[in-house]
C-alpha cells in the first residue's frame, strides 16, 4: 500500500508536504497533528490517500503531485480535426 | 460515536472548532479505517482497477458543513471515499455494473446526463455498513474536474459552485459540454472529424459542437488559463 500525506496550499497552489507512509496507523497520527497545527489556515488543506502504487495517487489526485499536467489543453483530443 | 454524538460535533466544527473537536472527528473517521484497510484493496482486486482512496480531510468536512448548513455531520455520505478512473465511457458502465454487484449499493448519481455546474461522473454511494462514496470518471471527466479544482485554487472556492468569474464559469460549462461531446461521438464510433461516417442528428449536432468548439479554442484556453 502507498500512503502518502499531503498539505496542499489552495492560495498558493501549491503542496507544501509530502509526506509517504510504510505505515498507515503513523500517516493518520501525521494528518490529525497536521490539521491541529493549521485549524486556522482555511486556504491549508490537508488530505490522506491510499492506493495500491504510488503512480495509482499521481494520476488521481495530479492537482497535488504534478500542476503542470493539469490545463485546458488536455481536454483537447489529439486526433480531432482543428488540434494542433 | 453515536449518532447524537456525531451530530452534536458537527455543530461544534460549523462553529468554532477546537483541537479537541478535531481529535473527536478523528475518532469517528477512525471507524472508517477496516474499509480503507480491507474492504478498497480487496475490491481493486475483484474489479482489477485501481481505487484511490480518501479520507475526507478536517477542512473539507468544515467547509462542507458550513456550505451546507443545517446539514448533520452523521448523514455526510463522503467522510470516507475513492477514486476510480477509466479510459473510456463503455469502461466506466462496465466498473460501475461491476462495483454495485459487489457491495450494497444505497444510490446511483448519474451525473454524466445532468452535470453538476458541469462536473460530470458517476457517484456510487455504498453501505459497509459506514457510507462511502466512489467517484467513477473517465480520464477526461477527471482532466476536467482537476482544471476545475485548479481554478478553484486561483478564482475561489465558489466557482465549483457556479460562483465566480462569469467568463470563467461559462468557459468550464463550454469545456464540459465538449467533453461529453466528444466522449459521445467516440462512444458512438462517430470519432472521425470528417464527417464521413457521422449519420444521426444527434450525432452531426455533437460534431457540430466539437467544431465550433474547436474554432474558439483560443479564447476559451484563455478563460481557463491557469497563472503560475
Amino acid at each position: 500500500m502507498a500512503d502518502v500525506l499531503i498539505a496542499y496550499d489552495r492560495r498558493k497552489a501549491q503542496t507544501l508536504v509530502e509526506r509517504w507512509f510504510e505505515d498507515a496507523t503513523e500517516a493518520r497520527r501525521e494528518r490529525l497533528a497536521l490539521e491541529i497545527a493549521s485549524l486556522d489556515q482555511p486556504d491549508l488543506e490537508v488530505v490522506l490517500l491510499e492506493a495500491q502504487t504510488r503512480a495509482d495517487v499521481r494520476i488521481s489526485h495530479a492537482r497535488y503531485f504534478d500542476p503542470l499536467a493539469i490545463g485546458v489543453d488536455r481536454l483537447f483530443p489529439p486526433t480531432l480535426k482543428g488540434s494542433p | 460515536m453515536t449518532k447524537g454524538e456525531i451530530d452534536r460535533l458537527g455543530t461544534r466544527l460549523r462553529t468554532a472548532p477546537t483541537p479537541e473537536d478535531l481529535r473527536e472527528l478523528d475518532t469517528y473517521r477512525e471507524e472508517f479505517v477496516p474499509i480503507f484497510r480491507a474492504t478498497i484493496p480487496a475490491l481493486a482486486r475483484d474489479l482489477g482497477t485501481a481505487i484511490v482512496s480518501r479520507h475526507k480531510s478536517a477542512r473539507s468536512i468544515l467547509d462542507k458543513l458550513e456550505r451546507n448548513a443545517p446539514t448533520r455531520l452523521s448523514t455526510v455520505q463522503d467522510i470516507a471515499g475513492a477514486r476510480i478512473i477509466v479510459p473510456t465511457i463503455a469502461d466506466q458502465d462496465r466498473i460501475t455494473s461491476e462495483l454495485c454487484a459487489r457491495i450494497e449499493t444505497t444510490q446511483i448519481v448519474d451525473r454524466r446526463s445532468f452535470p453538476t455546474y458541469g462536473y460530470r461522473a458517476v457517484h456510487v454511494l455504498a453501505r459497509f455498513p459506514l457510507p462511502f462514496e466512489f467517484q467513477v470518471r473517465t480520464l477526461a471527466q477527471h482532466r476536467w474536474a482537476q482544471l476545475s479544482e485548479r481554478l478553484a485554487d486561483q478564482h475561489g472556492f465558489e466557482l465549483k459552485y457556479g460562483g465566480g468569474p462569469s467568463h470563467v464559469v461559462a468557459a468550464l460549462m463550454t469545456m464540459s459540454r465538449f467533453v461529453a461531446d466528444t466522449e459521445y461521438l467516440q462512444t458512438t464510433g462517430r470519432a472521425r472529424a470528417d464527417g464521413e461516417i457521422i449519420d444521426t442528428d444527434e450525432a452531426i449536432e455533437a460534431l457540430e459542437r466539437v467544431q465550433m468548439l474547436v474554432g474558439r479554442r483560443g479564447e476559451i484556453s484563455e478563460a481557463l488559463r491557469i497563472d503560475g
